[in-house]
């Protein structure tokens, strides 16, 4: 058993508050049986009751009821054990009133019902329509919950009025608009299952973080806590408050050695406010900041996704080894075309062909321009997969860059429509007598529903070149057009 | 990190925490808040703190700690504050002008004015009516509540509940077929309406003063474990209610016609709950930001609320026929947009809201006595807590569901339910059925708006 | 004219000492349980309610019918009795008197009575088991006229327990009964040495403990503990009553057997320390 002095004790007086003693006891013999509390005791405050829990080390120190009240002692593991516990005896001696009989089933509706249900709920996962998202986030928020908000379309005022709210709160809300997360190796949202290590992630990325996360597992090494904060916490509106937020926990939680911040590039003054939190945290940090040049300074800078999760590798002793892929044979003639479904992957893309001069199109097939009234190409691939049998047919197409997402909350095949439509792109390039090359990386792990090694072959047997980044795969789209004689 | 373990509340999506344990999340079935009206909702959320909470706990309190007592039966000039003097008329509702009234209720009026003598003919009373020589208020600005047109004359009798020294009203229930309520105004109506108030009245009102007062929540309360909702059903308590005053009801003059009355008319204790209602719901009128409903009350075009932090403004909104069952010959189209002051009864807690005691007038909603323990949980959701006499013993004892918050009914988007009589639409003709209505959306958005603009002051 | 009154209809019956009726109308509900509706009057006395079932209680109402109580209890906390409703009945009323009487007690059915009740109910810091055994302790301490013991016993009994009539205190009710039953001198010093110490000590329990206990100190007490002291004269008698004993509440019934058992066997019972024969004789006796 616990020793008691590591336990809590607790009590709740209800004044002049009489129950029969088979209520009483019934109410006590229930509050013993739950996961936690080891005594408990229901009983009218009279001088002699107090004595006899004084005498059994069941009376915390700060009560004292007159004999007509009821008290209530809990003595369980933890603060919250006990809190929980009293707030059912609370609405144990409340039921003597609104008892209820035969009941259906009903799943609760709204959040205050939720928490009746269960008490011991901690994080919100919120994906309502956007306008009612606040709504439901503050709901949550007032009620002690983080919260996890993977809907969009939330005007900034409010996420700026939440998040301080949160913050006032010490509860973490990622988001609006967060598609990832992992705490505690709970995967949420879009996550990979990477393993667990010392490499915290804050990432105001969604994908961004899933490509850290996937190099980090292709490393060795893992991921200890992955909180995603929502694409504008670094803007200067809301300033980085649950970055610094995330930060903070992070340079408290015993798992994490390293910390990673992935975002693109915020503006000066956050930025500026963000490295030097990151230089007095106490623990080895890099800056991940998209496109932003890569620089070796008290706290590592790295512009690209790759490059960050290297440098990240590097602080805990492992080693990123990513092994070259031959560049195909072909020299097509026409330009690069990225087409992408996660959006931090498309802008890491743009910034290694722009490191490199080559001038590109590269779109992200998951912003609000293209998903409008349809589903998020992760979730459903039918989409992007018709704009890349589309490619097939431009002249000015020679080289397909495309990004393949798999993880939890992925569509459960996103390969094979993505295989079949580079097949047909390449065959009607052929046909219309011109060469296209399709390359590829997938982010994901082995661990994950869909199989990293069986995505790969199957893009690889259609005639796909895979690459094992994101990064490697637009340098190699750089090489393809270098050989062509294309690069200005 | 996170304290207590990673446990999900899943509002959306269940593919969003797919990666998630089954056993740590608990999946919301939800909906859209505030009837869709995302602006509404925030009001909501917004209002939804101690001030209010405390305030709606200090207003349920004074609701649930009234006690009204019967104490006799009057004219209601005597004792209806604003019906002495002149030709003044009351009917069921938010308030509303003669031109846009329907059926019944101008049948009920032309009644009224022939009962007092006003007019000669139904066309003279119809001209006075519309002419404007006869004051139209509703029954609520007086203390009053009448069931369907509610319309009530000075001479009319009217039971006098009281607490202490607040009092409350309601006229006498003529029973069922052709009736004034309904809008009838013919001889056979008028005839009995006049011995209503020269033998019935006089009779009760004695017989109260030898056995009276009666308590009225000790009533309602036993009637609801014999078989009473309180709204629909009132067969218990009207028995109840006999017997209590029947042994100085027989030693009248004319006791036995009484008597034989009372045992003739099923709902005549319809009307004494609800002035019970009434006095109760009174006690919590003006709370300073509290988000209790006070009333709800039709006027067969409108549907009108208050809210106990709003005073004594209404919100109202079109209504529409109630949902049930019609008796042989009759179908929907028949029906009247609903009507009258009965809703005051869900509005403490009874009626719709105590369905669960009333399982034999579940056929009248097309349910089952399963259905019926549904809509009563289903209030509980929509209420501030039960009520601690008015118990249903099919849910244990626990109290019926007391105290419509307004917050509540945005943020789980349940509508309160009403039992109610469904009447023809054409004056005279009478009930035609029975069934549930369900408040409209609007009027808890206009409400919100409204606090929220209190609030804000 | 006068309404005949309805021949099978029993009446209420209610304490000699219970208050007026006017007083008891004016009265507000202060608790609502399970087989009592406790009201307050204005004068600050309490009047159990209670029905056939349960029996009478000092200062208390007795209805005849158990679906009175019912009725009854539709009356929300902090309100009064429906004057209309109830008036007639409380009338009606028929006083009993509750006082414990002198009669014969038969050592055996006593020692029955005291080890039927002394059935252990199974540990915790709030077990009843010692406050029972702590009958036997307080009449032996009454009986040597300890002062300072008596007063020590008591502390250790009134207020202590489960539930809102803690089980100390139906101990110390039941002692006093079992005492006052019997007729030797030394029961009369025991129960007179109780009655002094216990006064200052009612501040230490529950107001519904409270008025039992003031009930007990002028020699009143409830219905079911006339039944249990019956028993102590007739060894037949006492599976029965501890029967129905233990239906009283959760340890309530079985508390004042062990009161009554301890005050029924006198002082006398402990003058020495008891051989390990005679707890043997005991149990035999059961």
């Amino acid at each position: 058993m616990t020793p008691a002095a590591t336990q809590t004790l607790a009590a709740r007086v209800f004044p002049r508050l009489y129950r029969d003693s088979v209520t009483l006891m019934s109410l006590a013999a229930a509050l013993e049986r739950r996961a936690g509390v080891t005594r408990a005791g229901v009983v009218m405050g009279t001088p002699g009751n107090l004595a006899i829990l004084e005498r059994s080390a069941m009376r915390p120190p700060d009560v004292a009821p007159a004999p007509d009240d009821l008290v209530v002692v809990v003595r369980g593991a933890d603060e919250a054990t006990v809190s929980a516990a009293l707030e059912a005896a609370a609405a144990g001696l409340d039921a003597v009133v609104q008892d209820s009989g035969p009941r259906r089933e009903r799943a609760p509706q709204t959040v205050t019902e939720g928490l009746t249900v269960d008490p011991a709920l901690t994080l919100a996962v919120v994906s309502t329509p956007g306008p009612y998202a606040p709504v439901v986030v503050e709901q949550a928020l007032r009620a002690g919950l983080h919260v996890l908000c993977f809907s969009d379309n939330v005007q900034t005022a409010d996420e700026v009025r939440l998040k301080d709210l949160a913050a006032q709160r010490g509860l973490l809300l990622m988001g609006p608009d967060c598609g990832t997360a992992i705490l505690d190796g709970v995967p949420l949202g879009f996550a990979n299952a990477v393993r667990r290590g010392p490499v915290g992630i804050v990432a105001a990325s969604g994908t961004g973080a899933q490509e850290v996360a996937c190099l980090l597992h292709r490393a060795g090494t893992g991921v200890s806590q992955l909180v995603g904060v929502g694409g504008r916490d670094l803007s200067t509106a809301v300033g980085g408050t649950m970055t610094h937020l995330a930060l903070d926990l992070l340079g408290a939680d015993d798992a994490t050695d390293v910390v990673v911040v992935v975002s693109k590039p915020p503006a000066a003054e956050v930025a500026r406010r963000l490295l030097a939190r990151l230089a007095t945290l106490g623990k080895p940090a890099v800056a991940c900041l998209l496109g932003e040049g890569d620089t070796d300074g008290p706290v590592p800078l790295r512009g690209t996704l790759e490059g960050g999760a290297r440098a990240a590798a590097a602080l805990v002793g492992a080693v990123l080894d990513l092994e070259p892929v031959a560049l195909p044979s072909a020299t097509p003639t026409g330009g690069v075309l990225g087409l992408y479904t996660g959006g931090t992957l498309a802008a890491e893309a743009r910034v290694v062909l722009r490191r490199a001069g080559v001038p590109a199109q590269v779109l992200d097939l998951g912003d609000d321009e293209y998903t409008v009234g349809r589903p998020h190409p992760m979730i459903d691939p039918a989409g992007r997969a018709a704009a890349v049998v589309a490619a097939g047919d431009r002249p000015d197409v020679g080289v397909l860059l495309v990004d393949l997402v798999l993880g939890h909350g992925a569509a459960a095949d996103p390969t094979t429509p993505l295989a079949e439509a580079a097949a047909a792109a390449v065959r009607a390039a052929r046909s219309g007598g011109r060469e296209l090359v399709v390359l590829a990386s997938v982010c994901g792990t082995d661990g994950d529903p869909q199989g990293l090694a069986s995505a790969r072959r199957t893009l690889v047997q259609a005639g796909v070149v895979v690459h094992p980044s994101n990064a490697a795969a637009a340098r190699a789209a750089v090489a393809v057009l270098c050989r062509s004689g294309r690069t200005a | 990190m996170i304290a207590g373990g990673v446990r999900v509340l899943n509002v959306g999506l269940p593919a969003v925490v797919e990666g998630v344990a089954p056993a740590d999340v608990l999946q919301l079935d939800w909906r859209p808040p505030a009837f869709g009206d995302a602006e509404a909702a925030r009001l909501a959320l917004a209002l939804d703190d101690d001030v209010t909470q405390g305030a709606n706990r200090r207003a349920l309190a004074a609701v649930h700690a009234a006690r009204p007592q019967l104490v006799g039966v009057r004219p209601a000039r005597e004792v209806v504050p604003g019906t002495g003097d002149g030709r003044v008329l009351l009917h069921a509702g938010p308030p509303i002008a003669w031109e846009r009234m329907c059926g019944p209720v101008r049948g009920a009026l032309v009644g009224a004015v022939l009962l007092e003598g006003w007019a000669a003919t139904s066309q003279e009373a119809r001209d006075l009516l519309a002419g404007g020589g006869v004051v139209l208020d509703p029954c609520h600005h007086h203390g009053v509540v009448g069931p369907m047109a509610g319309v009530l004359s000075p001479s009319m009798p009217v039971l006098v509940v009281e607490d202490g020294d607040r009092r409350a009203f309601a006229s006498l229930n003529e029973g069922l077929g052709r009736v004034l309520r309904f809008g009838a105004f013919d001889t056979d109506v008028l005839d009995r309406l006049r011995w209503m108030r020269d033998v019935l009245a006089p009779v009760l009102d004695a017989a109260l003063g030898e056995e009276g007062p009666v308590d009225v929540t000790s009533l309602l309360a036993q009637a609801l474990t014999m078989g009473d909702e309180g709204h629909n059903r009132s067969v218990a308590a009207t028995a109840l209610l006999t017997r209590r005053l029947a042994p100085a009801v027989a030693q009248q003059e004319q006791g036995v016609p009484a008597l034989r009355f009372l045992a003739g008319n099923d709902h005549f204790a319809l009307n004494l709950s609800m002035a019970g209602a009434k006095l109760a719901m009174d006690a919590a009128v003006g709370t300073e930001h509290s988000t209790l409903v006070t009333a709800m009350a039709r006027n067969g075009v409108e549907f009108g609320l208050r809210v106990a932090g709003t005073g004594d403004r209404w919100f109202t909104a079109p209504v529409g026929a109630a949902d049930g069952l019609f008796f042989p010959g009759y179908d929907r189209a028949d029906a009247n947009p609903d009507l009258g002051d009965s809703a005051i009864t869900e509005t403490l807690g009874i009626g719709g809201f105590a369905m669960a005691a009333a399982p034999a007038i579940t056929a009248f909603v097309g349910g089952t006595p399963d259905d019926a323990l549904e809509t009563t949980l289903s209030m509980r959701r929509i209420t501030t807590g039960p009520h601690p006499a008015l118990r249903l013993a099919s849910l244990g004892f626990a109290g019926a569901p007391s105290g419509i918050d307004v917050l509540k009914v945005l943020d789980t988007g349940v509508l309160p339910v009403i039992n109610t009589g469904i009447a023809h639409r054409e004056a005279g003709v009478g009930q035609i059925g029975a069934g549930i209505v369900e408040a409209p959306p609007a009027v808890f958005l206009q409400a919100v708006r409204a606090l929220h603009a209190a609030r804000s002051r | 004219m006068s309404i005949p009154l309805i021949s099978d209809a029993r009446p209420a019956r209610a304490a000699a000492d219970a208050p007026g009726w006017d007083a008891v109308l004016a009265a507000t509900v202060v608790h609502v349980g399970r087989t009592v509706v406790v009201l307050r009057t204005s004068g600050g006395l309490l009047v159990p309610v209670t029905s056939a079932a349960h029996g009478l209680v000092p200062g208390g109402v007795c209805l005849a019918d158990d679906g009175d109580l019912d009725r009854v209890r539709t009356t929300p906390v902090g309100s009064r009795l429906d004057r209309g409703q109830w008036a007639t009945s409380l009338r009606r009323a028929v006083r009993v008197d509750l006082t414990v009487r002198r009669a014969a007690v038969d050592t055996a059915a006593a020692h029955a009575l005291a080890a039927g009740a002394a059935v252990p109910d199974g540990g915790g810091p709030l077990d009843p088991g010692p406050a029972r055994s702590g009958g036997r302790v307080l009449v032996a301490a009454a009986g040597a006229d300890d002062v300072r013991r008596v007063r020590r016993v008591l502390r250790g009994l009134v207020g202590v327990g489960p539930g809102s009539t803690p089980s100390g205190d139906d101990v110390v009710v039941g002692a006093l009964a079992g005492l006052d039953r019997r007729s030797d001198d030394a029961a009369a010093r025991a129960a007179a040495a109780i009655r002094r110490a216990l006064p200052e000590l009612l501040d230490r329990t529950t107001s519904l403990s409270q008025h039992d206990l003031r009930a007990a100190l002028e020699g009143q007490a409830a219905e079911r503990v006339h039944r249990l002291l019956e028993a102590t004269a007739d060894v037949r008698l006492v599976a029965a009553a501890l029967r129905e004993a233990r239906c009283w509440g959760a340890t309530s019934g079985l508390d004042l057997a062990a009161g009554v058992a301890a005050g029924a066997r006198g002082p006398g019972a402990w003058s020495g320390r008891r051989t390990a024969q005679q707890r043997v004789d005991l149990s035999r006796t059961a």
